[in-house]
């Protein structure tokens, strides 16, 4: 296969060659299929090409794709509504692409702006002297989107989507990244999706992070996450010692359960529902049989009551069933006990050994002595 | 103005009367009376009294009240309005429309004997405001406009009204208001606050629409300790959050200030986190 070359200007219509070389300005009307493709003066490309290597050392703007093996750009790439996929980029000077990159190892340390970037291993590393040395005007910049259909930051990569497996990049400006790994330094991203190894300089500024470890995380470890920033703030001297407190028991749950009652000092055995208490009233809140060994004070059961000898008061939702009551006896349902010492009333029948009080009941009553 | 009556045993009473004073039990029928203070059980039907003041229990039909503050059992049966209620104890009001609506003393010191700890009614109740100065269970039937709560109040669902303002801890599955102030109690148990105004600040300092709110009692600018609220979720327009600890917080303007842990804050116009705060994730929606 011939070789051609442009040293003035000159147009190739495509077709296969061993290589493709422009010094001057040149042009490619045609497809072409090429083992070397160089250009160091300025070309426009109007063909799709595949090439094994494609050396960009002046300026080229690209209307079709590129194909090649390995891919390295000193100078300016511009693709317009075409893409460029290879084994390997390489860019020390500025890229533009309106469409896709994709590439299993990109290096970019010069400047780039790109809609779709995909690959394995991904390092951007933006050179805010890399516009400069590659002669565009930084005080045209703000218009750059005219001329390349994308903005150009001289301090910043912008990339709207990145999808690789390992990201490192630093003075990167994204919307969405995706990476199962990334070390990102001086970054702004809005949204990153990352499954692995996430390390984030401070200097960044992620706006949302999506992993799949996350919301799956047990609450202790979301805790544990809370408790090390909480520290950070206390080293920091944002927060007393007293605040650090308060939040890292917030963190733990803090405050006492579910209590309607003060300190008092009163035995109470309450019931929950999964993490809800059981109240006065509820369904089945009478279905509860409370049973108390010993004697106590004053009793008062939702429920039905199985006690000893109550020195007090004994009040039952349901039945009663124990020993002596030295107070008086309420209860909605029946009565099962020894000596009452105060007034009984009760919803269904009483049975009991003595009565000081009066007895008001809804069925029989049964005193025996 | 009727005559004036002081009473001593049981009595019945009819017509106008202007101050009536009893010190045992009385009943009082198509009565119009000017001032009503008794030491014994009343029982009113079909009147019209402008002031009681009652230490026993009380039953009225389809009356009318200016100012009512009963410190015993309190039942109001068929349709009752009034001024003011205050009613330190236990009431069940078959409808009871009012305009400010209280469930104990000024004086927090106040101790009642035989009085649950936990004071909860029964009934319907209508007014623009309820003044919460106890432990109280909301398990009626209510339409609050304003809720000021200065003690624990406890609402099994969805607590809804106008304007919340809860100085002290509060239990609800969720707060549903125009515009809520919940200073932060770390026993506070709720689920999420939806509305339109959600402040929650340890430092309350009455503003215009505070003070345009009918009330009893002078609610003074305070703050309070450091003190963290968990809940799930706050959802409003504008958000202004400090010591809370919260799944999600959503809304418009966002301000998260000091000793927040927020695991993911959604905003669509303006956010605001300090320094001294924890949030995990920000999204801008």
């Amino acid at each position: 296969m011939k070789d051609v070359k442009i040293e003035g200007v000159g147009t190739i219509y495509g077709g296969d060659y061993e290589k493709i070389s422009i010094e001057g300005i040149g042009k490619l009307k045609g497809d072409a299929t090429t083992n070397i493709t160089t250009v160091e003066g300025m070309c426009k490309l109007k063909g799709m090409i595949i090439t094994d290597q494609f050396i960009c050392d002046g300026i080229v703007r690209a209307f079709r794709d590129i194909k090649a093996k390995r891919v390295e750009i000193e100078g300016v790439l511009k693709l317009r509504r075409a893409s460029i996929s290879a084994d390997s980029i390489r860019c020390h000077g500025v890229m533009v692409c309106t469409d896709e990159v994709s590439a299993d190892d990109i290096h970019i340390d010069g400047a780039c702006s790109v809609a779709r970037m995909y690959g394995d291993n991904i390092v951007i590393e933006s050179r805010e002297t890399s516009i400069i040395d590659s002669q565009i005007p930084t005080s045209l910049l703000s218009f750059s989107s005219l001329y390349f259909g994308r903005k150009l930051s001289t301090d910043k990569s912008l990339v709207d989507v990145i999808e690789c497996t390992h990201l490192e990049a630093s003075g990167l400006k994204a919307k969405t990244v995706r990476a199962q790994s990334v070390k990102l330094s001086n970054c702004v991203i809005d949204t990153l999706d990352c499954i692995g190894e996430m390390i984030i300089d401070d200097s960044c500024r992620i706006g949302k992070i999506i992993s799949d470890n996350q919301p799956k995380r047990e609450d202790k470890e979301m805790a544990n996450t809370n408790l090390v920033k909480i520290l950070d703030l206390y080293k920091n001297g944002k927060i007393t010692a007293d605040q650090a407190e308060t939040m890292i028991n917030s963190t733990r749950g803090g405050g006492t359960p579910d209590l309607l009652w003060e300190d008092d000092g009163k035995l109470r055995i309450v019931a929950y529902i999964g993490r809800k208490l059981l109240k006065k009233g509820e369904p089945g809140y009478n279905k509860i049989t409370v049973e108390y060994v010993g004697d106590a004070l004053n009793v008062e059961s939702y429920g039905s009551l199985i006690c000893g000898d109550v020195k007090g008061n004994a009040t039952a939702g349901s039945s009663i069933q124990c020993g002596s009551i030295g107070g008086s006896a309420n209860s909605g349902g029946s009565m099962t006990c020894g000596d009452i010492g105060g007034d009984v009333s009760c919803g269904g029948s009483v049975n009991c050994k003595i009565a000081n009080g009066r007895i008001s009941a809804g069925g029989g009553v049964n005193i025996s002595k | 103005m009727g005559r004036n009556i002081l009473a001593f045993g049981r009595r019945a009473i009819s017509g106008k009367f202007g101050r009536v004073m009893c010190a045992g039990d009385i009943s009082i029928n198509n009565g119009d009376i000017k001032s009503l203070y008794s030491a014994g059980d009343v029982d009113i039907a079909d009147s019209r009294i402008k002031k009681l003041r009652c230490a026993g229990d009380v039953t009225a039909i389809n009356s009318v009240f200016e100012d009512f503050k009963g410190a015993g059992y309190v039942y109001l049966k068929g349709m009752s309005k009034a001024d003011v209620v205050v009613a330190v104890g236990e009431l069940e009001a078959e409808f009871l429309e009012c305009n400010i609506l209280r469930n104990f003393s000024k004086n927090k010191k106040t101790k009642i004997n035989g009085l649950s700890k936990v004071i909860e009614w029964k009934g319907d109740f209508k007014a623009k405001t309820f003044e919460n100065l106890c432990s109280f269970v909301l398990s009626c039937k209510y339409d609050f406009e304003n809720i000021i709560s200065s003690n624990l109040l406890t609402c099994q669902d969805e607590l809804t009204c106008e304007n919340l303002y809860s100085f002290d801890t509060i239990e609800a599955e969720t707060i549903n208001a125009e515009n809520v102030f919940i200073v932060p109690r770390v026993n506070s148990k709720v689920d999420s606050v939806l509305g339109s105004t959600i402040r929650i600040s340890r430092t309350f300092k009455p503003d215009q629409r505070f003070r345009s709110i009918l009330k009893t009692v002078n609610y003074r600018s305070f703050k309070s300790n450091d003190e963290i609220m968990s809940l799930t979720s706050i959802e409003g327009d504008t958000i202004n959050i400090e010591a809370t600890n919260a799944e999600l917080v959503s809304g418009m303007d966002v301000i998260i200030g000091d000793l927040c842990i927020i695991e993911r804050v959604e905003y669509s116009n303006a956010i605001r986190i300090s320094e001294k705060a924890i949030v995990n994730e920000v999204v801008k929606i």
